[in-house]
């Protein structure tokens, strides 16, 4: 045997997984978050072209055509795929638009949200003695509101409007985060490399922000997940109300409320925005499973 | 002058009327270039002193001492930023469990440049070759490729050695290890051990090595102290406290060393725990679990006593074992 075998033990760091490859192998591993993902994929894709792949304008009125039924069933018409609401408008195109301004909310939702709830929990993680218990009795406070009823009493106040939704759900969800990154930012802060960092002369801004911050993050982006989906519900819900986005601006639940009349005769106004709320909501949820499984190695693998 | 001079140290937990002294009366100095031991069981305090001594106590326990001082300046006066510019600095730390002592979330290469960074002010390439430097000077192998790795990717033994590269990365006076060999494997802590004191006899630092494995102190340290709910109960050259233990507690811990009993014979105990905060004796800490005690031990404390041998805080060293 003269064949000289070729080991790569020589430099064995070369050959780790990149962290995105890990990552993603976590997460294609769990099926249902793929799904989720293609389907959000869809929904972001339809937002961000939605002039260019809705057909109508969604506040032009077909006044010829008005409840008209989805194209496949009896009655319905190849120019109206989804049917038409109680004025005559397109019900696919209001969706389409419709998904823009949900995902819109619930994106600043969770950022004007995340960004305070993380400085909040941080702090009180790191001020055990005053400021933490201040800032936490608080979050306890705001907890102990149901949440639906504190964002309406805030978009009350403020006056009905999507900035003001958004800040109502913006400050419904804020103490979740807070919990979160304290609870894990306070498991952090007995670890061994954050003495080491004090050790080596890192100051508090330096502790929170550099050292301990980043290990907060897996936690965080899962629930930023969750709470993203649980903002377009909260969004829907305020719109039904009749406190959120004000008409004639398509948004899903505010096109609920308003088919809600409707509901004997024509049961795809209702059912149509429903489903896509529906539809949304689970298919973030998904993804944020899987971002769970993809982050959390102590669930890893384990179901 | 010591490197490190500490009198009367105490450090307190809890309110003021019963608060739990962590650490009691505590003196300790230690010489640039030497290594102390500092052992005893768990919750005798040894941990408490050093976070004290770096002011990284968060105000959670009290420090009182009649001088703290580190290589000539006084660590309880000093404010917290200029505290941290001589800590970072000149003082480091090696913690016992390697697997949490780096940050998960950034590389090996990272985290010793971000210290090499903020202490000495290196940059680009400069900054590269002294991480490298470093790397290869705690004997990891494939160095270079290994700076780019997360410690996750890592062994045990391996963080241990980033983690001392990380700690001697600006050259420090004074080096603490916090039982750097326990949560390793037995072939992995001899190792550890002969790089660190290598390194600090290259670097001609101050080691303070804590401990519960005597063995380790009888191979590399000079002296030793022996601590025991927070204070310190014997403290001597290491010949000296091998050959003749003052202390019964001392001499307890000896002979708990796995190695000194022979063939199938159990190995020698101490019955009981470390007092906590509601059973603390009024009199000798160690007496409900000294064997020799009598009724004085039990309502008076001893002071340190110096000996010929060495320092102990009993009424009755063991100087003449064989006349008890």
């Amino acid at each position: 045997m003269t064949t000289h075998v070729q080991t790569s033990a020589d430099d064995p760091a070369l050959h780790y997984p990149s962290p995105l490859k890990e990552f993603w192998q976590g997460f294609s591993y769990n099926r249902g978050a793929v799904i989720g993902l293609c389907f959000l994929l869809i929904v972001v894709l339809a937002a961000l072209f939605a002039p260019l792949v809705a057909p109508y304008n969604p506040v032009d009125q077909y006044r010829d055509y008005m409840l008209t039924p989805p194209s496949w069933s009896e009655g319905g018409s190849l120019k109206f795929l989804l049917g038409t609401d109680e004025i005559g408008r397109d019900l696919l195109s209001r969706l389409i638009y419709g998904s823009r301004l949900s995902l819109l909310i619930g994106l600043s939702a969770v950022v004007t949200s995340m960004l305070p709830g993380i400085l909040l929990g941080l702090l009180a993680a790191f001020y055990p003695k005053l400021l933490g218990p201040a800032i936490m009795r608080v979050m306890d406070v705001m907890m102990a509101l149901p949440s639906l009823l504190l964002a309406i009493a805030i978009v009350a106040i403020l006056g009905p409007s999507m900035l003001n939704t958004i800040i109502a759900i913006a400050v419904v969800s804020l103490p979740g985060y807070t919990r979160l990154v304290r609870a894990s930012a306070m498991t952090e802060l007995n670890r061994d490399y954050v003495t080491a960092a004090r050790v080596a002369g890192a100051g508090p801004m330096r502790l929170m922000f550099v050292t301990v911050l980043p290990n907060c993050m897996a936690p965080l982006i899962v629930h930023a997940t969750m709470s993203f989906s649980s903002a377009i519900l909260d969004a829907a819900a305020l719109g039904f109300l009749g406190m959120g986005v004000q008409p004639p601006l398509a948004e899903w639940g505010a096109m609920l409320s308003s088919a809600r009349d409707y509901i004997e005769r024509a049961w795809w106004v209702v059912t149509l925005p429903g489903l896509t709320i529906l539809l949304s909501v689970l298919a973030i949820n998904l993804i944020g499973d899987g971002l769970r499984d993809a982050l959390d190695p102590k669930l890893k693998r384990a179901a | 002058m010591s490197l490190l001079e500490i009198n009367n140290l105490s450090v307190l937990f809890g309110a003021d009327p019963h608060p739990f002294p962590a650490v009691e009366g505590l003196d300790l100095s230690v010489d640039q270039g030497e290594i102390v031991g500092i052992a005893g069981e768990s919750g005798s305090g040894k941990s408490v002193t050093m976070m004290a001594m770096m002011g990284l106590l968060d105000g959670q326990g009290r420090i009182v001492a009649d001088k703290l001082q580190f290589d000539g300046k006084d660590l309880l006066t000093l404010s917290s930023r200029e505290r941290r510019k001589i800590v970072g600095k000149d003082i480091s730390m090696i913690f016992q469990d390697p697997m949490t002592a780096l940050n998960p979330s950034y590389t090996v290469g990272y985290q010793i440049m971000e210290v090499l960074k903020v202490h000495q002010h290196l940059h680009g390439a400069a900054l590269k070759q002294r991480a490298l430097a470093l790397m290869e000077m705690v004997e990891i192998p494939a160095a270079a490729s290994r700076l780019s790795s997360y410690p996750h990717q890592l062994s045990g033994g391996m963080s241990q050695r980033v983690a001392i590269a990380m700690a001697i990365a600006c050259k420090p006076k004074l080096l603490i290890a916090d039982e750097p060999t326990t949560a390793l494997d037995v072939t992995i802590q001899a190792q550890i051990m002969s790089l660190l004191v290598d390194l600090q006899k290259m670097h001609n630092m101050a080691l303070i090595l804590i401990t519960h494995d005597l063995a380790v102190v009888a191979e590399v340290a000079q002296r030793l102290a022996v601590m025991y709910a927070g204070q310190v109960v014997e403290q001597g050259s290491v010949p000296e406290i091998f050959r003749h233990p003052l202390h019964p507690y001392t001499e307890a811990l000896l002979s708990s060393i796995p190695e000194h009993s022979k063939g199938a014979r159990r190995l020698q105990t101490l019955q009981g725990i470390v007092p906590g905060h509601y059973d603390r004796p009024k009199g000798c800490l160690l007496a409900p679990r000294c064997p020799y005690a009598v009724e004085r031990c039990r309502v008076e404390r001893p002071e340190l006593e110096t000996y010929p041998q060495g320092a102990a805080r009993c009424f009755f060293p063991l100087l003449d074992k064989e006349a008890r």
